[in-house]
């Protein structure tokens, strides 16, 4: 809010109305909403915050005994486990940001009709939401990558291995070697925001007009968790000459947390494309939310 | 008194109609996705909720907005606070808003009460500490203390009622609008709050309250606005405005007082004697929808029968709008048995001499009852009634605390002859 805090309200029009700085004047709001949200998650549970591990965990469990015990998908040489959790962590990590993005909106509709602020609120706090959520994940990944490091040179019984049933001999021992593409991390995690959030503000549109929206939503996420190299590497499938993978900007996500903390070929200068994309998704969600967002009270 | 608080420049809001909920084909999704994007140019198609809307308000103006149900008070009410987007026109608001629309305001069901307090605080644009040093005053006003830490889903509407207003009157706001909420809390509760936005006028804020109670306008409002179809009709003291608002209700009621399209309750005999008309009269016979405080009140009721009936008696009931019956009357009571047949339909008088009710509105329900007393027609709520000339001036209490009636009384101090 300005400091004169005088307001003129005109009707909407275009680009306009697409006011980013009004969201930085209410970042106090911000705070405050996501942390509400948080603490009205866990409000009711009796494991609480643990929840947020719980999830990722045994999605890992199980993927792991699924796709690297039975089927024996290849990992380019890394522990299947920490080889999928590193593409696990940024795709939970974007899911959260479009499905909760979407739902922020219909949610919370008796407080959108009865006070204003800026709407764009409501799906930035879902992102800060799913960021705490990722702190744990994050955390996770370094407890399995430290104990991998302290259990492969040593020969250290208690391994990650063994943690995450892929207790298998491995071919050579692999040595982690993060690389200096941790510095790029922030820069991998806003292209999730960007999707995830470009997603979940035209499925939130949608969905606040007709409710197919958010189970077409479930589908088209469910689509994209196999069409992006999460359980497989982009060596193993490489659909349409690799550009699905180009395209995809969860493909060059993945691949970079690969190289970043595993040490995996970097991602090729490709992923650049697959940045515009992002940029792209998020533009057209932002626009396409701004023009619905005046109207949508009439209908929400 | 000279800054302007509020200047709304030629508002109008256009509504799509029948876009809600509509969607049933793929064709539909499709106009719905594009929508946006579009002119929907049939005409059908949109109805005008507000229509060049115009007026400035001052620093320290208490404005109510009065109307009736549908005449945009709400929409006006929604986009000064910023809801819903004016389709064309122009608003500007100096200083912060505070708004309570309808009861609950902005409440987070799952957080605390505590929890909500701050949340609204910062959708104000408040800082925490500030938040910190207002929320005592806050609590104490909504005397919800001893649940401020329990979620605001568990508690009654009074409650989130009295922590809603307490939230957007004590957030130190410049402009508070408020709608039509005080007649849902006790009396109280009412005082306190019309105190309370007197008092924040006092300081040169700027209150704008929408009601129907036209008595809390008069005693609560500096200025009012009679809303009429989403056009401003009337403006200037709340007074003048009432005044206003009940001429177009005099001509309405008398040009189209029908009674026999209305939906009857469920419990009306089908075929049967039916109501036809109520029309109130003045002390001349000529039809009104205004009495004079202490005049006699002055009923003509038609009744029509599509078969002979006989023995029935006329009921003409008088309650306040919140639903206090001040007097009911019979004719049965005066020995007055009806036989209507089809070819005979029959006119009523029924005057009520003195019955002394204090300005405000009241509504007329009638009743008609055959022989067996089985109720052959119902019409609850069906006509409106204003008791006018306001004798104590704006500072009058409201009726819940005076009484409904006023009644004369001899004063005499004792001894003296």
């Amino acid at each position: 809010m300005p400091k004169s805090y005088t307001t003129i309200i005109t009707p909407p029009h275009g680009w306009q109305a697409l006011n980013f700085a009004e969201v930085w004047q209410y970042r106090d709001l911000l705070w405050v909403w996501t942390r509400s949200q948080i603490s009205a998650r866990y409000k009711q549970s009796v494991l609480g915050v643990l929840w947020a591990v719980i999830n990722p965990l045994v999605n890992m469990i199980i993927y792991s005994a699924v796709f690297s015990v039975l089927a024996r998908f290849p990992s380019n040489g890394v522990p299947y486990a920490l080889f999928l959790f590193c593409g696990l962590v940024p795709w939970t990590f974007f899911q959260a940001c479009a499905i909760g993005g979407m739902t922020s909106l219909t949610q919370n509709a008796s407080i959108i009709k009865k006070v204003y602020f800026p709407r764009l609120i409501l799906p930035f706090g879902n992102v800060c939401v799913s960021l705490f959520d990722f702190l744990f994940y994050f955390l996770i990944l370094i407890v399995f990558m430290l104990l991998h490091a302290l259990s492969t040179p040593s020969g250290f019984v208690f391994g990650a291995e063994l943690l995450t049933m892929t207790a298998f001999p491995l071919p050579a021992p692999f040595v982690i070697q993060p690389t200096w593409g941790i510095l790029l991390v922030p820069l991998f995690m806003m292209q999730v925001i960007a999707v995830g959030m470009g997603i979940g503000l035209i499925f939130g549109a949608l969905d606040a007009q007709f409710r197919d929206a958010g189970r077409i939503l479930a589908v088209l996420v469910n689509i994209g968790f196999w069409g992006t190299p999460i359980l497989y590497s982009t060596t193993q499938f490489n659909l349409l000459d690799g550009w699905v993978n180009r395209l995809n900007p969860m493909a060059g996500v993945v691949e970079g947390f690969r190289w970043a903390f595993l040490g995996l070929p970097a991602p090729s200068p490709t992923w650049l494309l697959s940045s515009l994309v992002a940029i792209g998704i998020f533009l057209v969600g932002a626009y396409y939310f701004k023009r619905v967002e005046t109207t949508m009270m009439d209908v929400l | 008194m000279s800054k302007f608080a509020i200047e709304v420049m030629g508002i109008s809001k256009r509504y799509e109609r029948g876009k809600a909920g509509r969607i049933q084909n793929a064709g539909d999704v499709l106009r719905a996705i594009t929508s946006p994007f579009r002119k929907d140019t049939r005409p059908d198609s949109h109805f005008w909720a507000l229509k060049d809307v115009s007026f400035a308000l001052h620093e320290g103006e208490i404005l109510g907005i009065v109307g009736e149900n549908g005449a945009g008070k709400s929409t006006l009410l929604k986009i000064l606070s910023r809801i819903v987007a004016p389709t064309q026109g122009k608003a500007i608001m100096h200083g912060r808003v505070g708004a309570l629309l309808e009861v609950g305001t902005g409440f987070h069901d799952e957080l605390t009460g505590r929890e909500n307090v701050f949340l609204n605080g910062a959708i104000l644009g408040l800082k925490h500490r500030d938040i910190t040093r207002l929320f005592d005053e806050i609590v104490a006003f909504s005397g919800v203390e001893a649940f401020i830490d329990t979620p605001v889903k568990r508690y009654s509407s009074g409650m989130r009622l009295r922590l809603g207003f307490a939230v957007a009157a004590y957030l130190n706001p410049e402009i508070l609008i408020i709608d039509e909420v005080l007649a849902v809390g006790d009396d109280e509760f009412r005082r306190r709050s019309m105190g309370k936005m007197n008092s924040l006028a006092n300081e040169g804020r700027t209150v704008i309250y929408v009601s129907h109670a036209m008595r809390t306008v008069q005693q609560l409002c500096t200025r009012a606005i009679y809303l009429s179809k989403g056009q401003i009709l009337g403006d200037g003291t709340p007074n003048e405005v009432i005044e206003n608002y009940l001429k177009p209700q005099t001509t309405r009621t008398t040009s189209d007082n029908s009674l026999l399209a209305l939906a009857r309750p469920a419990d009306v005999q089908r075929d049967a004697p039916r109501l036809a008309h109520i029309t109130v009269l003045d002390d001349i016979g000529n039809p009104t929808s205004t009495v004079k405080l202490g005049e006699p009140l002055r009923f003509r009721v038609d009744i029509e029968s599509t078969r002979p009936v006989s023995d029935c008696d006329v009921i003409i009931r008088i309650e306040t709008t919140d639903n206090i019956a001040v007097t009911t009357v019979r004719s049965s009571d005066y020995q007055q048995w009806y036989s209507i047949s089809p070819d005979a339909p029959l006119t009523i008088n029924c005057t009520i001499p003195k019955l002394n009710l204090e300005p405000a509105e009241y509504e007329v329900t009638l009743l008609i009852r055959d022989k067996h007393r089985i109720i052959c027609d119902h019409l609850p709520r069906v006509h409106r009634l204003m008791v006018s000339n306001v004798p104590y001036g704006i500072d009058a209490p409201p009726l819940a605390m005076v009484g409904v009636v006023t009644a004369y009384s001899e004063w005499a101090i004792e001894g003296d002859s």
